[in-house]
């Protein structure tokens, strides 16, 4: 089967007051459909930056990135912008700032709706805008009449489960959750883990999963890749990973994490 | 003996623009001499506002009731380190500060002290490191720092708010180990505030769980998390993924609203084994053994398995 997502050889230098760091080192890693794969490491490894990268939020320096063996350009323009966003979307740590405040939730799922209608010159009426918003609030759980609330008035947990709607309701082939739950509270983690989950297997829907807690990647995960200053140290299959850690950094993580055996 | 810390029926109400919040009801603690004790629960459900009233921390608008308190001395670390500290004052002379106030160390002395303390945290060349600012140090460093500060004051009780939450696991790890270093060294007590239960797990003596300003069950660490009695911490442990789960359990609905709260048993409404008694009482704190859980099915009278409507 091809891959959903190759990434080879990518490299990401950044200048900081005149110095130049390698934020991302020779990175190479696929995807598969359906696939969920955790991106795992300490802060400042470069698991963000290679998201944003993925997502067209940061331009690459050197290597090739392929979606459905179609090669994604080194920078994003307007148009490439438009493209992507029908394959590739991405949910973040805080559901509250990635929520515009001025806009209500049905404005805010009815958006990408209408960017991609354009994007794609088709017509998509408000009727049928409306709808397919309201589809998408129910089967993450929440109600039709939340369509005219503002995001301040909804819990940490039902923010995040409106990022998803807005990120899945042009169906996408890949997710980017960048640290997805850990901001909220375990039991809520729970929820939007196991909703991550049945998404992918009615949807056939593929994830990139960053997080730094072992155990719940253990649980969510099909294969692991540990980042370690800006390279992938170790990857492979998330058992394998978890229970015969080879490169020095995954072993400390693994026992730094209380109660994952 | 007597317990270091002895808090009986602490009640704490906070007025908002949208009324008053109860946020505290009813909680007792006490923590031994070198003891670590562990609360856990979710956002809001009052833990934080706990210790803020055992540190006297609370605006002066809120109501505070205890019928009984005995406090030692105490200090306390937060989750975030880097708002613990000026960002305009070297690391140095924060530490210092309480030590020449408080302690009436003269500044050559204080200067000495405040080395030992940082280099006893664990960070090197603590001497050059004292006259650096906030922004050139990481976060576990920070922390460190952060406890240091705290213990320059010679507390006999710790408590530590959520202090590794902000921090990577193997930084997190480092910081948990020096507070262990520091309670068998010291007789440090240490008041742990948490939602992890894996942390928890590794290092407290005793775990207390709250759930809506009350305290719904306490015990041993142990007994705690292998055979807990409060169906909300069942629930809580179940919704922790391991390496045997297939699906996680979420909690359905949400915590009660502590502007009004529940004049019954404040986790009936999400609670699977609910009976009829449940709804129209509140239950007192009953006792198993060692262990102990404010829920009716502790009572000698109910089913085993609860739901009898």
């Amino acid at each position: 089967m091809n891959a959903l997502l190759r990434i080879e050889n990518l490299c990401k230098y950044f200048s900081q007051h005149g110095e130049t760091v390698l934020a991302l080192d020779n990175i190479s890693l696929s995807i598969q459909p359906g696939e969920i794969v955790g991106l795992a490491g300490e802060s400042g490894s470069g698991k963000s930056t290679l998201a944003r990268c993925v997502a067209g939020l940061h331009s690459r320096d050197s290597g090739e990135m392929y979606f459905n063996d179609a090669l994604l350009p080194a920078r994003f323009r307007a148009q490439d912008f438009a493209r992507q966003a029908q394959n590739i979307q991405m949910i973040f740590q805080d559901p509250l700032s990635s929520l515009n405040p001025r806009l209500t939730i049905g404005d805010i799922l009815m958006e990408p709706l209408r960017l991609s209608a354009r994007a794609k010159q088709i017509r998509l009426s408000p009727q049928q805008q409306q709808s397919l918003a309201q589809e998408w609030l129910i089967r993450m759980g929440l109600r039709a009449s939340d369509m005219s609330r503002y995001p301040h008035s909804f819990s940490g947990g039902q923010l995040q489960r409106i990022g998803i709607a807005r990120a899945l309701i042009n169906r996408p082939g890949l997710l980017i959750c960048d640290e997805p739950i850990s901001a909220l509270d375990v039991s809520v983690q729970a929820q939007i883990v196991n909703l991550l989950k049945d998404l992918r297997d009615e949807f056939g829907l593929a994830l990139l999963f960053i997080g730094h807690d072992l155990a719940m990647m253990r649980y969510l995960c099909d294969r692991i890749a540990v980042m370690y200053r800006g390279a992938i140290v170790e990857q492979g299959a998330t058992q394998d990973i978890l229970d015969h850690p080879q490169h020095g950094y995954t072993k400390k993580l693994v026992n730094s994490t209380p109660g994952i055996h | 003996m007597t317990p270091l810390l002895d808090i009986q029926h602490l009640r704490v109400s906070l007025p908002t623009p949208r009324g008053v919040v109860q946020a505290v009801r009813d909680v007792s603690l006490h923590i031994d001499r070198g003891e670590m004790l562990a609360i856990v629960g979710e956002s809001g459900c009052g833990k934080s506002v706990t210790a803020q009233a055992l540190m006297q921390l609370l605006p002066s608008t809120a109501r505070i009731d205890c019928q009984r308190a005995s406090r030692p001395s105490m200090a306390m670390i937060f989750q975030n380190p880097m708002a613990t500290f000026n960002p305009t004052l070297s690391i140095g002379y924060q530490i210092a500060e309480p030590l020449r106030v408080h302690r009436a160390f003269n500044r050559h002395d204080a200067e000495t002290e405040t080395v030992r303390l940082l280099s006893r945290m664990g960070i090197e060349n603590a001497q050059q490191r004292a006259r650096q600012y906030p922004h050139q140090f990481s976060g576990g460093m920070l922390q460190r720092a952060a406890i240091a500060m705290a213990l320059a004051m010679q507390p006999e009780l710790l408590i530590a708010d959520e202090p590794t939450t902000a921090l990577d696991v193997s930084t997190q790890a480092e910081v948990m180990n020096l507070l262990a270093e520091l309670r068998s060294e010291q007789q440090l007590a240490l008041l742990f505030i948490s939602h992890d239960l894996g942390l928890v797990s590794r290092h407290a003596d005793r775990v207390a769980v709250m759930y809506a300003g009350e305290i719904v069950e306490t015990a041993s660490t142990h007994a705690v998390l292998q055979q807990p009695l409060h169906p909300y911490t069942r629930a809580l442990i179940a919704s922790l993924p391991s390496a045997r789960s297939t699906r996680l359990q979420s909690i359905d609905g949400s915590p009660p609203d502590l502007l009004h709260p529940p004049v019954a048993c404040a986790f009936c409404e999400r609670c699977s084994q609910r009976m009829q008694i449940c709804a129209r009482q509140t239950p007192p704190l009953l006792a198993r053994d060692t262990q102990a859980a404010r829920c009716w099915l502790l009572h000698p009278l109910a089913p085993a398995s609860g739901a009898d409507t």
